[in-house]
């Protein structure tokens, strides 16, 4: 307890002076902060900022005005009946939200996204060895069907997920994200109003795992249980009109074409002064799967917001329209996205298997030149975790500072590095390419050619991409799965293969375990920085199992009269609730 | 004796459409199940973000039964495509087929169906026109129209059009679609383009037959006859010629149904109607199996029993052509 | 031009056949006698200009490393989204890419596509329509049958669903098209070897014991061959245009190789600040299929004269029955 309080407390002395905000690029002193600390990491082709111009951070005293809907794109239509159990898509995340809240239990706060804040709970506690965590509930907490919220819903929620259901000879399969909670050994209920949740091994960061947004409760126990007992095993949340616990409560679904939700009147969240969340009367998710079809949508005055998701987010081209058609009357929001890399399969044989290889690789790729071609020209060249990040803003290296030197210089080293490995004349090398980002692996072919690496591009949709990425079957991929945002979250996608299937580099290194049960022991702040600069030198430096080459920064079109967004600054899953948003118009 | 014969064909055009619907199903199923890929890591991962085990997948398989054997799966999937079910459920969002067709179908039968009556009411006097005007001006103009309307690709005009509109115009369609009778004028709006966009394309196909038919029939001998007995040239046009065109017409307007439902799977994908066309596309890139060989195997019926209706027209309203005539798509006898 | 292409061999090969012979003797009529020429480059302008394109447009797809100035995949980061001008005579794409080299090197890929499609699916259809005329029968039934189920996918919805089962690539965009134009081309043939089949000298060359196969190469397929050299003429553009939507959907050569319609569908996310980058491959997509598209209008009146009107070709060669019609009218 105390330690986790003392965690909390280091944390924020730390993020003191930085004290993200609602929306990191909407406050100008924030920029500038952000900006004298761009030049002091000596980035020098780091793509400017578009114009936004301030939104109401401390306005918010303005007196708010309730009311209005708000009109959004959304990506596409949510897959496997809105069951957060089944997919991460965006396109369901971003109206997840709104339906079902920002969190579970607890939630990623608002104000700092780092940190956790209490939700469905108000508080909780672990026990001295952090095996059993026991969280209290809120009792002013309603499904949207005005059933009280209680502990038997989390010991429901919790159970299908993680082992999923057998009723007869039907199967319902865990959770997707299973693997994530698979530290739980079993829930129990302490009446009236607490939940214990007891882990295999302590872990003090469990409640950060839990505060990952993709983990909504959308499953009432009320009117799930009765209808699974009966044999309807598969029963989705579309399937019993999508009750939540979120601000907003289902109004209307047309496949393809819409989703509405409307104000929940028994929401239990307040603002700062009391007023009731959340202030909008409706959102409508109006469906637009291609992106060219958003930006005329949105430049016709049409929608107040863009949709989140790769591919709908902005690149400095089509702002261009934005801002000519708009003028003022649109800002920008930035989210630090996912990273553009290489990984390599070193359990593969072939060249790759030899570390000068992939070192020379690392040196060769003009990283600078994927932010404009790939990024649409915002991103960073950094290795994972966002630049906002706690984990690498104050205290980790910059990418560029692994590698410092001149292009040029770099490139020769890359050559001769080549030779030495026996290569000078190159070789044939596969990679995995999802149809869906073919950007990023056309600019890996081309980069890798000067070195005389023939990269053969397997170009697979995403039903083959699920398979492949977790195979042993190619040699090189982009990499998937976006990591927690602390450092013991990236196991899944660093970890050695036999551990984690999912990881960019299959690789077997168990230096990297090491690292990791390291990172579990530690017991400060500063001690888990340390050894996270230790493990992502040695993954990207020493044995350069992968390559980051940049990190998007995800934009999103809104109106300016859209106020009071909490924008996340990083990962677009976070704060889909719009519970603090109005529209001044 | 005719009754007979027509009754008697009729019996065996409904048994071949059954049977080549059949056929079709089987072929679709089959494809079907060749895709690489697997549905199951597709649904357990919709944004290709997660990490999952076999055993989930395997789980998961069990709870959709694809582990039976494929003929129990084909035999599932026929029986609920003729009770009305249309295939039970989608693989990837769960909703029953039988209401995605409910929805989607009458967006893509008001875009046919508005498409096919503007091209008939444009493309019919615009026909009779350019014969009767043959190598004038209104002829060369009738062509300039069509021509590119025959050989241009569509999505290529579409693209063009609607960015001209925001350039120009400021203005866009708007982005949700409504039934005509829940909201007319947002209809109009949002349906407009790509209605006319077929309307172009396939009138220039009736245009060009109109006008060749007429070009044909003006020199059969009744035409010359009423020539002769010096009758107007607008009535010999209306009440002789076009009335004798018309069975062709028809007729090609049954053959360009392929391809003005092809038209619809690029249009409605651009201009965001929520149609059977741009459901398809959608439902084939996410591998749901299920809703992709439901929509297929109903467009195919669709086709096949539009094109037996305009055959039996045809067949009644033109006793001269005999049945096994190599014009139409007809079950050719044997 | 495929079209062309297969006459030349197909009158070498045929060249004792009636109808060549009287193919050949109205082409050469059109171009021997001074009126016919006269008549040609006057009513048939359009078709000479367009002629002219597509052959241009041939020429620089199939000397495409020639005539491009640029690699079409070499990508270059400093001149990225250059406009047209000196050093780019299209521009340059978001990649730095030249568009120019990309659009020859795409138009080649489409061309290659439709014609090699073209040229399977007739073979193939051909070959089937015929045997299943000639041998009739059960065999006749149930290939029609098939054939029949076929022609009830609406093409472009038939190549969605091969390209999506086989993945994306240049050899499933020619089975997919391909087995679109089969059942089409079987029907034809199979109806005109039908009628061909119960002629008089068929029916000789059967009774004095002729091998079927020489029946069929030397009796049946001669006189079926105008009609259909004709409809896969017409197909070309067809073709050309479902290679392009099915390549801007996505599903066509996966990239980087460059093609036009995916060039359209990449470049429409540039189109604020690069519109070259679309509106090119866009102008060229265009005057490529409607090209094709008259050139195969051309080809059928001169291989198809009986079918040109039920299918209306609109610029009609002068030929000495087509002006002995205008006449009349």
């Amino acid at each position: 307890m105390i330690i986790v309080f003392t965690t909390i407390l280091i944390t924020g002395l730390i993020l003191g002076h930085y004290n993200p905000v609602l929306s990191p690029i909407s406050d100008v002193s924030e920029k500038d902060s952000i900006d004298s600390e761009r030049q002091e990491k000596d980035i020098e082709n780091f793509p400017p900022f578009p114009d936004v111009q301030d939104d109401d951070i401390e306005n918010t005293s303005i007196q708010q005005k309730r009311g209005g809907i708000l009109i959004l794109a959304n990506r596409g239509d949510p897959p496997a009946g809105f069951d957060t159990m089944r997919t991460s898509s965006i396109a369901l995340h971003h109206v997840a939200g709104a339906l079902f809240g920002p969190g579970n239990l607890v939630m990623r706060c608002r104000e700092n996204m780092y940190l956790v804040c209490p939700y469905l709970a108000r508080s909780w506690f672990p026990n001295p060895s952090f095996s059993e965590w026991t969280f209290i509930l809120r009792n002013d907490v309603f499904w949207h069907d005005d059933t009280q919220f209680t502990p038997d819903d989390v010991k429901f929620w919790l159970n299908l997920a993680i082992s999923g259901l057998n009723v007869g000879d039907k199967i319902r399969a865990p959770a997707y994200f299973e693997g994530d909670l698979e530290e739980i050994e079993k829930v129990e209920v302490l009446p009236p109003d607490q939940v214990r949740i007891t882990l295999k091994n302590p872990n003090r960061f469990f409640p950060d795992i839990l505060a990952n947004p993709r983990l909504k409760i959308a499953h009432p126990r009320h009117l799930m249980e009765p209808r699974m007992n009966n044999g309807d095993v598969s029963i989705s949340p579309l399937d019993i009109e999508l009750i939540g616990l979120g601000p907003f409560k289902f109004k209307n679904y047309e496949p393809g074409t819409i989703i509405q939700v409307l104000r929940f009147e028994n929401y239990f969240e307040k603002d700062d002064r009391g007023n009731q969340l959340p202030y909008l009367d409706g959102i409508d998710y109006v469906i637009i799967s291609d992106p060219v079809a958003m930006d005329i949508a949105f430049r016709t005055g049409r929608l107040d917001g863009g949709a989140r998701g790769f591919g709908h987010y902005l690149s400095e081209e089509r702002i261009v329209g934005y801002t000519r058609d708009l003028g003022d009357d649109v800002s920008f929001a930035q989210i630090e996205g996912g990273t553009i890399r290489l990984a390599f399969n070193v359990l593969k044989s072939g060249p790759w298997q030899d570390m000068r290889i992939r070192r020379a690789i690392a040196l060769w790729i003009d990283k600078e030149s994927a932010i404009p071609a790939v990024l649409g020209g915002f991103g960073w060249t950094t290795p994972d975790i966002s630049p906002n990040n706690l984990f690498k803003d104050k205290r980790f290296v910059i990418w560029p500072k692994f590698d410092l030197e001149p292009l040029d210089e770099r490139r020769a080293k890359a050559k001769k590095l080549m030779e030495e490995a026996g290569y000078s004349n190159g070789f044939s090398m596969g990679h995995l390419c999802r149809a869906r980002h073919t950007q990023a692996c056309q600019f890996l072919k081309d980069q890798l050619l000067g070195l005389g690496i023939d990269l053969q591009l397997h170009i697979i949709d995403e039903g083959e991409w699920n398979r492949a990425r977790v195979s042993l079957d190619f040699d090189t991929q982009p990499g998937a799965l976006s990591v927690l945002p602390i450092p013991e979250g990236t196991e899944g996608v660093y970890g050695r293969f036999s551990i984690s299937p999912d990881a960019y580099s299959k690789h077997e290194d168990e230096e990297v375990d090491r690292f990791y049960r390291l990172l579990r022991d530690a017991t400060t702040t500063e001690g888990r920085i340390d050894i996270w600069r230790q493990l992502q030198k040695y993954l990207f430096l020493d044995k350069t199992y992968i390559i980051p080459i940049a990190e998007a920064t995800y934009v999103v079109p809104y109106r300016t009269h859209v106020k009071g967004l909490t924008i996340p600054s990083e990962d677009g899953h976070t704060n889909t609730d719009f519970a603090t948003v109005w529209l001044d118009k | 004796m005719r009754q007979f014969r027509i009754g008697n064909y009729l019996f065996w055009r409904v048994v071949s459409l059954i049977l080549t619907t059949f056929i079709a199903s089987v072929i679709i199923f089959i494809v079907m199940r060749m895709l690489p890929g697997d549905i199951v890591s597709w649904i357990l991962s919709g944004g290709g973000e997660a990490v999952h085990s076999t055993e989930v997948r395997e789980a998961l398989r069990q709870e959709l039964g694809l582990n039976d054997h494929l003929v129990v799966q084909y035999g599932r999937w026929l029986w609920s495509m003729v009770n009305g079910e249309f295939g039970g459920k989608s693989l990837v969002n769960g909703q029953p087929i039988a209401s995605i067709v409910f929805r989607q179908f009458p967006v893509t039968f008001l875009l046919v169906t508005y498409a096919i009556i503007l091209s008939v009411i444009v493309s019919v006097p615009l026909g009779v026109l350019a014969a009767s005007r043959r190598n004038q001006w209104q002829d060369f103009l009738v062509r300039l129209i069509t021509i590119p309307g025959q050989a241009l690709p569509n999505f290529c005009s579409a693209l063009f059009i609607l960015l001209g509109l925001i350039i120009i115009f400021r203005w866009s369609p708007p982005i949700v679609y409504t039934n005509p009778w829940e909201d007319l004028l947002n209809h109009i709006q949002i349906i407009l383009l790509p209605v006319l966009l077929l309307t172009w394309e396939h009138s220039s196909h009736i245009v060009r037959v109109t006008r060749a038919y007429i070009l044909v029939v003006v020199n059969e001998n009744y035409i010359l006859y009423a020539r002769a007995k010096g009758l107007p040239q607008g009535h010999i046009l209306l009440r002789h010629a076009l009335r004798n065109a018309l069975v062709p017409i028809v007729t090609i307007m049954g053959l360009q149904l392929g391809w003005l439902l092809s038209g619809t799977l690029i249009l409605e994908a651009i201009f965001g109607l929520p149609g059977l066309g741009g459901g398809l596309v959608q439902a084939a890139l996410v591998r749901d199996y299920t809703v992709v060989q439901s929509l297929v195997t109903l467009l195919v019926f669709v086709m096949l029993s539009v094109n037996l209706i305009i055959d039996l027209i045809y067949r009644i309203s033109d006793p001269r052509i005999s049945l096994s005539n190599q014009l139409t798509h007809s079950y050719n006898g044997s | 031009m495929i079209g062309t292409i297969l006459v030349v061999i197909g009158m070498i090969y045929f060249k004792n056949s009636f109808s060549t012979t009287i193919l050949l003797q109205k082409f050469l009529y059109t171009l021997r006698t001074k009126r016919g020429l006269r008549q040609l480059t006057k009513t048939n302008s359009l078709i000479f200009l367009f002629g002219t394109i597509a052959a241009i447009i041939i020429c620089l797809a199939i000397f495409a490393e020639f005539v491009s100035p640029y690699d079409p995949l070499v990508q270059d980061i400093t001149s990225r989204l250059k406009a047209p001008g000196q050093e780019f005579l299209f521009g340059s794409d978001n990649f730095g890419r030249d568009v120019f080299s990309r659009i020859i090197h795409g138009s080649r890929s489409s061309l290659y596509i439709a014609i090699t499609s073209v040229i399977a699916g007739t073979f193939f259809g051909t070959i089937i329509g015929t045997l299943s005329a000639y041998l009739g029968g059960r065999i006749d039934l149930v290939l029609q049958r098939v054939i029949d189920t076929l022609l009830g996918f609406p093409s472009l919805i038939l190549a969605v669903f091969l390209v999506v089962t086989l993945g994306a690539s240049a050899n499933t965009l020619i089975i997919a098209l391909a087995v679109s134009l089969i059942p089409q081309i079987a029907r034809l043939s199979r109806s005109h070897a039908l009628s061909i089949k119960e002629e008089d000298f068929v029916i000789v060359a059967k009774t004095i014991g002729a091998q079927p196969m020489s029946i069929i190469f030397k009796h049946i397929l001669p006189h079926t061959f105008g009609p259909i050299i004709a409809y896969a003429a017409g197909y070309v553009s067809v073709a050309i245009v479902a290679e392009s939507a099915l390549s801007f959907l996505g599903l066509g050569i996966p990239p980087p190789y460059p093609s036009l319609g995916g060039m359209l569908q990449e470049g429409r996310l540039y189109m604020e600040v690069a519109p070259w980058i679309t509106i090119f491959p866009g102008i060229i997509l265009s005057i490529t299929a409607f090209s094709f598209a008259l050139l195969g209008d051309a080809l059928r009146d001169i291989f198809d004269p009986k079918d040109r009107f039920y299918t209306g070709s609109f610029f009609p060669l002068i030929t000495k029955s087509n002006r002995k019609r205008i006449k009349k009218f």
